[in-house]
């Protein structure tokens, strides 16, 4: 799941170079703005079928890609 | 009396010297420490040879190093030039070229760019940092400003032609802000939340308002997440949040504000775009008590321009109001002639805050200034009362079969569409209509909204040469790096 994530942010972020950590914030380095987060929440509902609430849309579960892979992997336990 | 920018900064010091002037994170800066920095800053530039009136450009972040840069610029009786650092090196050493920026002032962050940078110009000397605002460099004497130096060079959005770099004088900027502080009724105790850069004459114009007062500035860059935003609000008690109508919308759309009673919060603030009445009055409703301020302003016009009296909001969302102490504001006919009430023609105004012209560019500056009068390009009217409203820029009217609309009108309209975020009318070239109308819409997370709907809408509430042949629903609108529609980029999709 990381690499799915961390492929859409160097893919459409990052132009296709340079690399991110996993504990990367993506706002603190400049490579997400506002518009980005929407873009990565529509990506994130696609791609793992999942609903993200406004509540949810938080740093704590988007701003980097081991936040994202807890957050992503907790809403798909508790879809099932 | 302060007169000029850095009067504001030392004038603090001596006043109120612990007072806060800027929050960034954990640091809370005192204006004390504001001014130490300051003048560190301006006594190293005037060391380093710097004469008056070169041009110093910043490339930065909102940071208290670039805030406190900005005022050392001044102090130095040099001209800043906040860059949008969003460019690229390409678009950004165009305009330092244009105005031969010969020093540059770098933010964190930014030293690869700045390199770049160095390397494309031709006039660059020498680059400096935070580093030397913690320098005890010390000069006896800095150059006199008077109240005709010119203190700033804004670049006016746009990428594709030529630079155009609005010149703002220390008079310009002063006047208008002190303007702002009257109408806006600012004071010490205020504290603005700014998430809006200082190369954007916006957020430049809340730094200068809010440091008149003796107030705070708070930086915050975490607008991506709105609820943040609001968290943030709520953690330093802002009494202030001043955006662009994109900001409001997604405040509306993607945070709980509606849950929310930002009990500090005394005044919001909208300018850079037009505010749609629908949020407006949404906004309006769910903050009866607060102040919502719906602003009219231009680059050239440093920037301030009109405001509409915040009890009107309810009443006259879509108005952008009167005129601005010491600014007047005529709407004119093809002519030149004053139009009458109600009649649509092209906003022109007057006041101490026209800039001083367009740098470098005397044919550019003779088209926009005319006899003192700033020639703003926006078409609108005055109603009865001597309200202005904006229907659209002169450049962008669209004729259809012989009619005359704007995509302002049209947009107006479609917003009111419940499930709409935010949309835009553009047309093309069509053989046989001339012009075909295409929108381009968001939609509020949740909606089910489809096209039809959005198309049985626009039949019913527009005109029919208004309605839209074509609507494109899009996952994200495009922005530019102040968060405006970026319209142009649509033309492709």
């Amino acid at each position: 799941m990381k690499e799915i994530l961390k492929k859409f942010i160097i893919d459409n972020y990052l132009l296709g170079s340079g690399d991110i950590k996993d504990d990367d914030s993506f706002l603190d380095n400049g490579i997400i703005d506002s518009i980005g987060v929407i873009e990565l929440t529509n990506f994130i509902q696609d791609k793992f079928k999942i609903k993200i609430t406004v509540p949810e849309i938080i740093p704590e579960n988007l701003d980097t890609l081991n936040n994202l892979e807890r957050y992503i992997t907790r809403k798909l336990k508790s879809s099932k | 009396m302060k007169l000029f920018l850095h009067d504001i900064v030392s004038d603090n010091a001596k006043r109120r010297p612990t007072d806060i002037a800027i929050i960034e994170g954990s640091k809370q800066i005192p204006y004390k420490e504001l001014n130490r920095k300051m003048e560190n800053l301006a006594s190293y530039m005037v060391a380093m040879g710097l004469k008056r009136g070169e041009r110093v450009g910043l490339l930065a972040k909102n940071s208290v190093g670039s805030i406190a840069a900005y005022f050392a610029i001044s102090k130095a009786g040099c001209v800043s030039v906040p860059l949008n650092h969003a460019l690229n090196v390409e678009e950004i050493s165009r305009q330092a070229n244009d105005c031969a920026i010969s020093s540059l002032y770098v933010g964190a962050g930014f030293e690869t760019k700045a390199k770049g940078l160095v390397d494309k110009t031709k006039f660059i000397r020498f680059v400096m940092n935070e580093a030397q605002e913690t320098l005890g460099y010390r000069v006896s004497m800095f150059p006199r400003s008077y109240l005709k130096s010119p203190a700033s060079i804004i670049y006016t959005s746009g990428t594709t032609r030529r630079p155009l770099g609005a010149l703002l004088t220390q008079e310009n900027l002063m006047s208008n802000n002190r303007a702002i502080v009257k109408y806006a009724h600012l004071k010490s105790s205020d504290k603005i939340i700014c998430v809006l850069p200082i190369y954007y004459i916006y957020g430049l114009s809340l730094v200068i308002s809010h440091f008149i007062v003796g107030g705070t500035v708070i930086i915050e860059t975490r607008f991506a997440y709105p609820n943040v935003l609001l968290d943030a609000i709520e953690k330093y008690c802002a009494t202030g949040f001043a955006g662009v109508s994109s900001h409001y919308i997604m405040l509306l759309n993607m945070s709980n504000l509606a849950n929310r009673k930002l009990p500090s919060l005394r005044y919001f603030m909208q300018a850079g775009d037009k505010m749609p009445p629908d949020v407006a009055k949404r906004l309006a409703l769910l903050f009866p008590k607060k102040k919502l301020y719906l602003m009219y302003g231009q680059t050239e016009a440093s920037p301030r321009i009109s405001y509409l009296d915040p009890s009107l909001v309810p009443r006259k969302a879509g108005s952008v109001g009167k005129p601005i102490e010491g600014v007047r504001v005529k709407i004119v006919n093809v002519r030149g002639k004053e139009c009458k009430e109600g009649e649509e023609g092209e906003i022109t105004v007057k006041g101490a805050n026209i800039m001083a012209g367009y740098w470098n560019n005397p044919v550019q500056t003779n088209t926009a200034l005319k006899k003192g009068w700033l020639y703003t390009g926006d078409i609108g009217f005055k109603d009865p009362d001597g309200d202005i409203f904006i229907v659209g820029r002169k450049k962008d009217f669209i004729k259809i079969g012989g009619n005359r609309i704007s995509p302002a009108q049209i947009e107006d309209m479609v917003s009111r569409l419940k499930g709409i975020m935010e949309n835009v009318a553009l047309s093309f070239k069509d053989p046989v209509l001339g012009e075909r109308l295409k929108l381009f819409v968001t939609l509020v997370p949740g909606s089910k909204l489809e096209r039809e709907q959005i198309i049985r809408f626009c039949k019913a509430n527009l005109p029919a040469y208004g309605v839209p042949r074509d609507v494109v629903v899009l996952k994200n609108m495009p922005k530019n790096s102040l968060g405006k529609i970026d319209r142009e980029s649509l033309r492709g999709k």
